[in-house]
């Protein structure tokens, strides 16, 4: 259907436009009476009902045909050709308190940094990247096939890495958008780490800039259902301003969301088919076949604007030329 | 760059003067009521009121505007990006830059070595969207700052956040050459190259320079060594990171011309010797040239269409066209 279903809603327009048609049409057979008087054949008022009829008929018809072509159909398939050559792949990593739980033995967060490690580890030549995010996103280690510093850096990843508050995917997210060098025809991935808790963003919108740029995101969830509370370093929990300790539960739905609207795939951090498939995606096994070519839809748009036009030009026409030489 | 992918459908624009004179000069036209109010004879009735003539003016103007609108939208327009690709590996560069305090010597006017240094690393860098770049500063120890990356952005805001003695004080060039040369173990590039600049004598790190030079012979790494600064006393100025107290003074500046000589000697690189600002540049411009590799490139265009925008703009033209005649002026037909 249509790929911009929103102008569906300018239709809206065109009820103001016929009321004011009409109005206009009532005044403008009484000032007829009124100018033309009686001894005019009632002709007149026959041809004037039915030129305005059709000349408004046009209008009407450029606006829905114009509004139908802003909404966009999809038309011809194009394949477009493309040779990846190679993986890109950044690590979002969420380094929020959350992480610190320890329902996945012996922390979220260790959890995580395991599976970057084996990623890395089982793909010579890959090329990676690390952005963490807690309130922000911040690029740690910018793409490199220089997999030292990425052990370097999981070495100190800890949720104390950054101080801004809360779990902003969407800002981890874009700031790995941002960060896969350019100049470059490459297969592009996200690997987002993290147990799921939005406090902020939407994940379509994310999901859709993400596939905008191409890259898919493949979303680990790091984290039970039944959830854990999260360890304090003296000792105790952390709890909310009422007393109470807080219980944090991996949210599947929403990074499962992500992952299918941006064209990757959810795993849960138990997954057996986790790491070997995580690791087909960074040596570029997957997909090889299909990523020849391209489906680029062109949108069909102009057959409507060309009707919208001939609405405006018969409109037109239906005004300026003379009917039975009187009017 | 804007196209327009049926350019033909533009012809449609010729129909515009036979319609503007069907519709407003052609006396025989229709849609008139032929009324007699004034004189005999006179001359024909005008309204008087110029500036309602002028709005009725720009109202038929918007109208005829939205129709050229229309046809340029039919007519396709695209907004044409060409992006270059590059399809074969860039060699691997990582700058190896000494940031020990003696580089706040003040004999590169307007600033200092160090930013003199970063300046002209900034702009070889730039001017390399192809290669991977690194960096790797040193003092007393040494430390990777970014590993060898294609994404410049992030290379140069680091690169922005540098800061004198951050490192400590003393100079350990070949600690500072052997990070590099860890960083790029895992690299698949054909040639990789280490471009060290210094201005002292090697007096700290647990490796002495010559065994890192070794190390990167063997991985195929190819060091060019630039020695920077003039010799003798020059005046120095730069901020204790750690108490932030603005230190200055008189340096007596030497180094170790053998050395550099020599490391390059071993790696099958050159040692050059910048004294001044311009010298530097020109000596990055002498690598920049010799590190040139065979570049493969693509053109990549993406498009995007423009109808929308158009369209819109039209329908606004015509709507306003039909508000001004049948609201305000209660136009009839």
């Amino acid at each position: 259907m249509a790929s911009r279903p929103e102008f569906f809603w300018l239709f809206l327009v065109l009820l103001p436009i016929v009321i004011i048609m009409i109005r206009r049409y009532l005044t403008g057979r009484k000032n007829l009476a009124d100018v033309a008087g009686l001894w005019r054949p009632s002709k007149f008022y026959d041809l004037y009902t039915v030129k305005n009829f059709f000349s408004s008929l046009g209008i009407l018809a450029f606006f829905v045909f114009a509004i139908l072509s802003l909404a966009g159909f999809p038309g011809r398939e194009i394949p477009v050709s493309y040779e990846p050559a190679g993986t890109d792949i950044i690590f979002v990593v969420d380094v929020s308190e959350s992480m610190k739980a320890a329902d996945i033995a012996p922390s979220r967060l260790t959890a995580a940094s395991r599976v970057i490690k084996s990623v890395c580890e089982n793909t010579p030549d890959g090329r990676f990247g690390i952005v963490v995010f807690k309130g922000g996103g911040i690029k740690m280690i910018p793409s490199t096939e220089d997999v030292e510093s990425i052990y370097n850096f999981l070495s100190f990843l800890s949720t104390d890495l950054l101080t801004s508050p809360g779990s902003n995917i969407h800002s981890g997210v874009e700031t790995a958008l941002r960060s896969f060098p350019k100049a470059e025809e490459r297969e592009k991935y996200i690997i987002l780490l993290t147990d799921g808790e939005l406090h902020e963003g939407d994940m379509t919108k994310i999901a859709e800039q993400a596939f905008k740029a191409d890259v898919s995101i493949y979303c680990v969830g790091t984290g039970t259902a039944e959830g854990a509370r999260i360890p304090l370093a003296d000792g105790g929990y952390l709890a909310d301003s009422a007393g109470e300790i807080i219980v944090t539960r991996l949210q599947e739905e929403g990074l499962r969301l992500l992952a299918e609207a941006s064209g990757g795939k959810y795993y849960s951090s138990s997954d057996s088919t986790l790491l070997p498939e995580l690791i087909g995606i960074a040596a570029g096994t997957v997909e090889a076949d299909d990523s020849r070519y391209r489906i680029v839809v062109k949108e069909r748009y102009r057959f409507f604007l060309v009707i919208a036009l001939l609405g405006l030009f018969v409109s037109r026409a239906v005004k300026v030329i003379k009917w039975k030489k009187k009017f | 760059m804007l196209i327009f992918e049926n350019p033909g459908y533009l012809l449609l624009l010729t129909l515009l003067i036979p319609s503007i004179y069907f519709s407003h000069f052609f006396r025989g036209r229709g849609g008139l009521v032929p009324v007699s109010i004034g004189l005999w004879k006179s001359s024909t009735f005008k309204p008087k009121n110029y500036f309602l003539r002028f709005i009725l003016f720009l109202s038929s103007a918007s109208f005829w505007a939205g129709i050229i609108c229309i046809i340029f939208a039919i007519a396709g327009p695209s907004f044409v990006e060409k992006e270059k690709i590059y399809l074969s590996r860039g060699i691997d560069i990582v700058f190896v830059l000494d940031e020990s305090p003696s580089m706040a010597a003040l004999d590169f006017p307007p600033t200092n070595r160090f930013d003199a240094s970063k300046e002209v690393i900034r702009k070889f860098v730039k001017a390399r969207e192809h290669d991977p770049v690194g960096l790797v500063t040193f003092a007393a120890e040494a430390a990777l700052r970014i590993p060898p990356t294609l994404d410049t952005e992030g290379f140069l805001d680091e690169l922005e956040t540098l800061k004198l003695m951050e490192l400590g004080n003393g100079t350990a060039v070949g600690l500072g050459i052997a990070i590099a040369a860890l960083h790029m173990q895992d690299s698949t590039a054909e040639e990789k190259v280490i471009i060290l600049i210094t201005d002292g004598e090697n007096n700290a790190g647990e490796i002495v320079p010559e065994s890192a030079a070794d190390i990167a012979a063997g991985m195929g790494i190819r060091i060019y060594t630039i020695g920077i600064g003039t010799r003798g006393e020059v005046p120095i100025e730069y901020e204790d990171p750690e108490t932030g107290k603005i230190i200055t003074g008189r340096y007596d500046s030497d180094f170790d011309e053998e050395l550099l000589m020599e490391i390059a000697e071993t790696t099958n690189g050159k040692y050059y010797f910048a004294p001044s600002t311009n010298a530097l540049e020109g000596i990055m411009d002498v690598i920049d040239s010799l590190e040139s590799s065979e570049k493969r490139v693509k053109i990549k265009t993406t498009s995007r269409s423009g109808y929308r925008q158009l369209t819109i703009l039209a329908m606004i033209l015509i709507f306003a066209d039909f508000f001004i005649k049948k609201v305000i002026f209660r136009e009839v037909f």
